[in-house]
């Protein structure tokens, strides 16, 4: 049999544009036969007229015999919109009644809902704002910082697009309640007002998709492990969807349907709690020899742009050297980070005069060194010292850090004095 | 805010309510209703099922039994009231009828 899916869009949310497009497609042929989560799905069968009906109440046992018996057969539902359809285009509509209408569809979007999830949003800003305060103190707006930290910007960005888009789901439900309401007393429609908003709530939505998708792409490549728990998430949510779509409207007892969406609640925050805990990312810790005696304790971050390796060497407990190894897709790339790693060492090694410290308190309230400003690269660089090596492209030093180029990989290395900088490089850039 | 529509019955509410006197079920409400008002007045199944729920949760009717998954509802000593109330306004307005001039035209 011939199959056809369709968008949805927002036509659940508009009866009357909804039915007519549906029994526009009856006409031609195609008969609604399932709702998807983001389709409708059509069958192939004979052109025909025939008539459908959006019902919002709670579907019993008793109410479907009822319906049957005057000619209304049941398709599917999204929570408690129901779609029914009847052969017969002259039998009675569902609701003779708009009031009643307005009132069973009412009963569907609640204030407290659209509260609930403005609140949730709030949460969410509140709880995860710690972790943009870290991002934000790493991240600069240029090349080599944003390569360095693609990732995390562009994680925190999409998980901020996210939480504004559950508030404005929030507020949706809110407006829509809002014109049901106006219509039970006969006041204009705000349909066109929720359109738009509507609209935006979607791009946002797609927006935050688009930026998730990459990065979890980025993820899953260098660890599959990641892939599972998405697919073991996504499963859960698809068993709670069905809970609460399919059995549980058809279930009177609203105490075993609140206890069973709690359970599946619990289960997925239970869920949310445990996986941020579990490292996926630095699961590959471990330690090699490097030279007699001296160990090297190693971790790595791989991401598509910018791979990080850090590894810290040992002899004994002493720290030898930390070095940070950036491995580059592309040249560009590299030099972008390289400069990166100049501007930073400098200014973390630069003592700030007491007049930029001034500066600082005036504009933050408080002297903290995460304030002080960055070199512009050029300037930065005429503090390091050029180091003539065999192994490497451009080897520049200030101190003990060395930051090191050898044509895609680049090398950031804090050394003790007893250690042959050489010894190092012909370790790393074989 | 939807409250506010029941101070004035609609002739759906009216109907669902006088044929509630005797003990039904949802699908003969909707005959019995077509049948008392020779089909004039018709109650979808939507518009029934909303206001039975709504109704006993204001106290109009009242669930009394339930015979093979179907619900039996009756009216209450509230719903009564109610009805009451509805039968002197309309009094009221036939009596209003009668009273202008060429009112006995409307008598039929």
């Amino acid at each position: 049999m011939k199959v056809r899916y369709k968008l949805i869009g927002d036509l659940l949310l508009y009866e009357d544009e909804c039915i007519t497009y549906l029994e526009k497609m009856a006409e031609a042929g195609w008969y609604l036969v399932k709702i998807g989560l983001m389709f409708f799905k059509f069958e192939k069968r004979e052109p025909k007229k025939i008539k459908y009906q959006i019902d919002y109440n709670v579907l019993t046992d008793e109410y479907l015999e009822t319906l049957e018996l005057i000619g209304y057969h049941f398709i599917d539902n999204r929570r408690n919109i129901l779609l029914f359809y009847n052969d017969d285009m002259e039998a009675e509509d569902l609701y003779t009644d708009e009031t009643t209408r307005l009132i069973a569809l009412g009963s569907m979007y609640k204030y407290s809902d659209g509260f609930t999830l403005i609140g949730l949003s709030f949460l969410l800003f509140v709880l995860f704002s710690g972790i943009w305060d870290i991002y934000s103190s790493t991240i600069r707006y240029t090349l080599g910082s944003l390569v360095m930290n693609v990732d995390s910007v562009v994680f925190s960005y999409a998980l901020r697009i996210l939480y504004l888009t559950i508030a404005l789901d929030g507020v949706l439900i809110i407006l829509i309640r809002l014109d049901i309401n106006r219509q039970i007393e006969h006041k204009s429609s705000l349909k066109k007002m929720i359109k738009r908003f509507n609209l935006v709530v979607n791009l946002l939505t797609c927006l935050s998709i688009i930026l998730f998708i990459p990065v979890i792409i980025d993820k899953i490549i260098f660890y599959p492990i990641i892939l599972i728990v998405i697919v073991l998430s996504i499963f859960i949510y698809a068993v709670w969807n069905k809970y609460t779509n399919n059995v549980l409207n058809k279930e009177s007892n609203d105490w075993i349907k609140r206890l069973k969406i709690l359970i599946a609640s619990v289960f997925y925050i239970l869920l949310g709690i445990v996986v941020p805990d579990v490292d996926f990312i630095n699961n590959d810790d471990n330690i090699v020899p490097f030279q007699d005696g001296v160990n090297i304790n190693s971790n790595s971050n791989k991401s598509l742009l910018v791979s990080t390796y850090t590894n810290n060497s040992y002899k004994g407990e002493k720290c030898i050297f930390l070095e940070n190894k950036y491995e580059c897709l592309t040249r560009g790339i590299a030099d972008a980070v390289f400069e990166e790693l100049i501007c930073e060492n400098e200014r973390e090694t630069r003592m700030p005069s007491e007049k930029e410290i001034e500066a600082i308190v005036d504009r933050v309230g408080e002297w903290s060194s995460k304030n002080i400003k960055f070199s512009d690269y050029n300037d930065a660089l005429k503090k390091f010292k050029v180091l003539e090596t065999k192994y490497a492209d451009k080897c520049y030093y200030l101190d003990n850090i060395y930051v090191v180029q050898k044509d895609k990989k680049v090398l950031d290395i804090i050394k003790k004095d007893d250690v042959d900088i050489d010894d190092i490089l012909k370790y790393y850039i074989k | 805010m939807a409250r506010k529509e029941f101070e004035t019955l609609t002739p759906q509410m009216f109907y669902i309510l006088v044929v509630l006197n005797v003990p039904r079920h949802g699908y003969e409400i909707m005959n019995e209703i077509a049948r008392i008002t020779n089909g004039e007045i018709k109650v979808g199944a939507g518009t029934l099922y909303t206001l039975l729920s709504r109704f006993q949760n204001d106290g109009y009717i009242e669930l009394i039994d339930e015979v093979d998954r179907k619900k039996i509802y009756q009216i209450t000593k509230i719903g009564k009231r109610k009805l009451q109330e509805e039968k002197r306004k309309l009094i009221m307005q036939i009596k209003a009828l009668n009273e202008i001039e060429g009112g006995e035209f409307y008598e039929g």
